[in-house]
């Protein structure tokens, strides 16, 4: 069992301003100190389960929440989601949905994934920041996750 | 390949067969009405031959008839013996009693006059016993026929000019036994009226121009010998040259036997068959008018163009009716195709507002975002100019943002169902008019909500033409101290009218057609904020929902915009 808890939060965002904003607001909160960034759904994918590429997988990093753009490059936003909702482990990881899309297909269909929150970037820098510094607080401060329980029924991989 | 497609529409095969169709049909009534046509002739001239040879025969027995009187005449001693005792004693015995009662006999009914005369010509005896004499020209004849010592047929003649047509027959008597020395002449006068004309002139089957005529030569002349149909008094006087040969009655008189086709003495076209009469000097036409001859075939003409008329006119329908199966196929499938074309489009413009619903609201973010950090971490580097102008960068970056966000709305708006449900606008205007006020606090506003009609239509898409509408009259009154806006409507017709009244700035009528275009404005930014797409999209919404949607104003005396939607929500 490789799992920590070190990174609190999973930024996955192609876009650098985009991901240096969110940082910024989440370090002028606090909220940023145990924060890692990657650039693209396989590199979120690899984060979380490691790597290789089969499923159900063994959770490598549980961070306490992910922020999630859709539009990515390598393997797509919804993807990730379907894929950390699909684990055993991995899907009582808050995966919030962070992007530009307005489209209404995008939201249905990630609240169809199981994503926990689904929050359009405003372009509005006040807006944004107030936004992501709410999801920081609510997610990491206020919810209450479940424990990590190594010794759940998993029929594929029985705990010993 | 669409272009292969559009060239189908245009039935070119259909069109050569119904050519080919039409082109037979044409072909087989063509046929059919030409044969019937010789058939027909063919019938019209056996009866006419029939018609001619009849009366010719009839003309010849008749002839022959009188040319067998005269010769028994002739050759009757007896009659001869009593002839002379007649002129040698009148008075003694009956020889005259006997002599008459014998004309008398001869006479019967066959013939109009039969009388002696002497060799002076002179008559003697006549049965009928009239006043009336043989002329000086009988008197002439009679001579020659008893120097010629034959009986003698005087054709068709007028004994004097006016005088009624005769035809005579002269049979010289002479006195065997006393060395044939002449003793007078019997004339057997025949008047045709009585007889012979009927006998030409009858007509064995009903018609309205159909007559036999009788010519001979005469001098350089054909003569006609009776009196006609369409013309009076023609017997001996009508004649015709000989060169005038278009008519029947010369080519008759010239020995040409047969059918022929000609114009008669009125000049009428005519079908006649010619006969000459054996042993006499008459030629016999017996004619008809070639109008009377084609008016069956003509209607026979037109009963064939009828049926090959509503042959075309079945063909042309039957090849219509292919022709729109085919087409509404076509069109089927071409409506197929397009549906795939637009939903291919659709798919594409929504890919396309994706991207830029993403890809150009996220460097707007940045700039947005960067200026405002470094208003906020280089505070002390930055005067008040520098601030105003990071102030300015950022609020041009989120009013881009804005026009992104409304036109992405707008498009979004014509590619959504409409799913009609009841709605009940008074509900609607009064909960979207409580959602804009409160974005405008501080302001006094008089909202006065009229009676609506509910209406069926798109429960999302009517609210946002009204907050569209409810917004702007809370912005556009904003000069005002109380701003009054009215929401107010009626069922006229089919129809459910609405509108929007405000006591704000109005605007000139002269623009009206601007306001629901696409980012057109009426008011400077600094005056009425705003991206000029709200009433692009309410006018969208309604003709979405198959309404109308026009506005009234005038400057600084409010603005009233009216909206239609049909009663029965026919939207799409």
């Amino acid at each position: 069992m490789n799992t920590t808890n070190e990174v609190e939060i999973l930024l996955v965002e192609d876009n650098p301003r985009d991901a240096e904003l969110a940082q910024r607001t989440l370090k002028k909160r606090n909220l940023a100190n145990k924060l890692a960034w990657v650039k693209d759904g396989a590199e979120a994918l690899e984060f979380i389960f490691g790597p290789g590429t089969h499923e159900p997988r063994r959770v490598n990093h549980r961070p306490r929440l992910v922020l999630l753009d859709l539009k990515l490059p390598k393997v797509d936003g919804l993807e990730v989601l379907r894929q950390l909702k699909a684990g055993e482990e991995s899907r009582v990881i808050p995966v919030v949905v962070l992007t530009s899309s307005r489209e209404e297909q995008d939201l249905v269909r990630s609240y169809k994934l199981g994503v926990n929150s689904y929050i359009v970037k405003p372009v509005d820098f006040d807006n944004f920041s107030e936004a992501v510094a709410h999801l920081g607080l609510y997610w990491l401060l206020l919810n209450q996750p479940p424990e990590p329980q190594p010794s759940a029924p998993n029929p594929t991989k029985p705990k010993s | 390949m669409s272009q292969a497609k559009d060239e189908r529409i245009v039935p070119y095969e259909l069109l050569w067969v119904f050519l080919l169709v039409v082109v037979a049909i044409v072909a087989v009534c063509i046929f059919y009405y030409r044969s019937y046509e010789r058939r027909f002739r063919t019938g019209v001239e056996r009866q006419l031959s029939a018609v001619a040879e009849l009366k010719v025969e009839e003309l010849a027995q008749w002839r022959k008839e009188r040319l067998e009187d005269a010769d028994f005449i002739f050759n009757n001693t007896p009659l001869a013996g009593l002839v002379r005792r007649f002129f040698q004693q009148p008075g003694v015995g009956d020889a005259a009693g006997l002599l008459r009662a014998w004309l008398e006999k001869l006479q019967g009914d066959r013939y109009d006059r039969v009388s002696l005369l002497d060799t002076n010509g002179l008559e003697r005896l006549a049965a009928p016993e009239t006043t009336e004499t043989a002329g000086p020209y009988m008197a002439r004849e009679a001579i020659e026929a008893l120097r010629s010592g034959k009986p003698a047929f005087l054709d068709f003649h007028r004994d004097a000019p006016g005088r009624p047509v005769h035809i005579d027959i002269l049979v010289p008597i002479f006195d065997e036994a006393d060395g044939n020395r002449s003793l007078g002449v019997l004339v057997l006068g025949i008047q045709p009226a009585a007889y012979l004309y009927p006998l030409i002139s009858r007509w064995p089957t009903p018609s309205q121009t159909a007559e036999a005529l009788l010519v001979r030569r005469d001098r350089g002349d054909a003569l006609f010998l009776n009196n006609l149909k369409f013309q009076t008094n023609t017997a001996l006087n009508l004649r015709s040259s000989l060169e005038n040969t278009s008519l029947p009655a010369v080519k008759a008189a010239l020995g040409q036997e047969g059918i022929v086709e000609g114009r008669d003495y009125r000049g009428a076209p005519v079908v006649a068959a010619l006969r000459r009469v054996p042993d006499s000097p008459w030629f016999l036409v017996a004619r008809m008018d070639t109008a009377e001859v084609y008016a069956p075939l003509r209607e026979r003409l037109w009963l064939t163009a009828l049926i090959a008329a509503v042959l075309l006119l079945g063909a042309g329908a039957s090849m219509a009716a292919v022709w729109r199966h085919q087409f509404s196929q076509t069109l089927e499938q071409r409506v197929i195709e397009r549906t795939a074309q637009l939903k291919a489009a659709n798919e594409e413009l929504e890919a396309f507002c994706y991207s830029v619903s993403h890809d150009l609201r996220a460097p707007l973010r940045a700039i947005d975002g960067f200026a405002r950090t470094l208003v906020e971490e280089y505070t002390p580097r930055l005067d008040g100019e520098g601030k105003r102008i990071v102030d300015i960068v950022c609020a041009e970056a989120r009013r881009m943002g804005r026009l992104i966000d409304d036109l992405l709305a707008f498009s979004r708006l014509g590619r959504q169902r409409v799913q009609p449900s009841p709605i009940d606008m008074a509900a609607l205007a009064r909960n979207v008019f409580d959602e804009c006020a409160a974005q405008a606090p501080g302001r006094k506003v008089q909202f006065r909500l009229g009676p609506l009609s509910p209406v069926s239509g798109d429960a999302a898409m009517l609210r946002q033409a009204l907050a569209n509408l409810l917004s702007n009259a809370i912005k556009f009154t904003r000069p005002k101290d109380v701003a009054e806006i009215e929401f107010g409507g009626r069922t006229e017709g089919r129809e459910n009218l609405y509108y929007v009244r405000d006591n704000g700035v109005g605007f000139d009528m002269r623009y009206s057609g601007k306001l629901f275009g696409v980012f057109q404005r009426l008011h400077a930014e600094d005056e009425f904020e705003g991206t000029g797409v709200g009433l692009a999209l309410v006018q969208r919404v309604i003709h979405r929902h198959g309404g109308r949607v026009w506005a009234e104003g005038r400057i600084n005396q409010g603005a009233t915009f009216h909206f239609a939607l049909p009663s029965e929500g026919k939207a799409e």
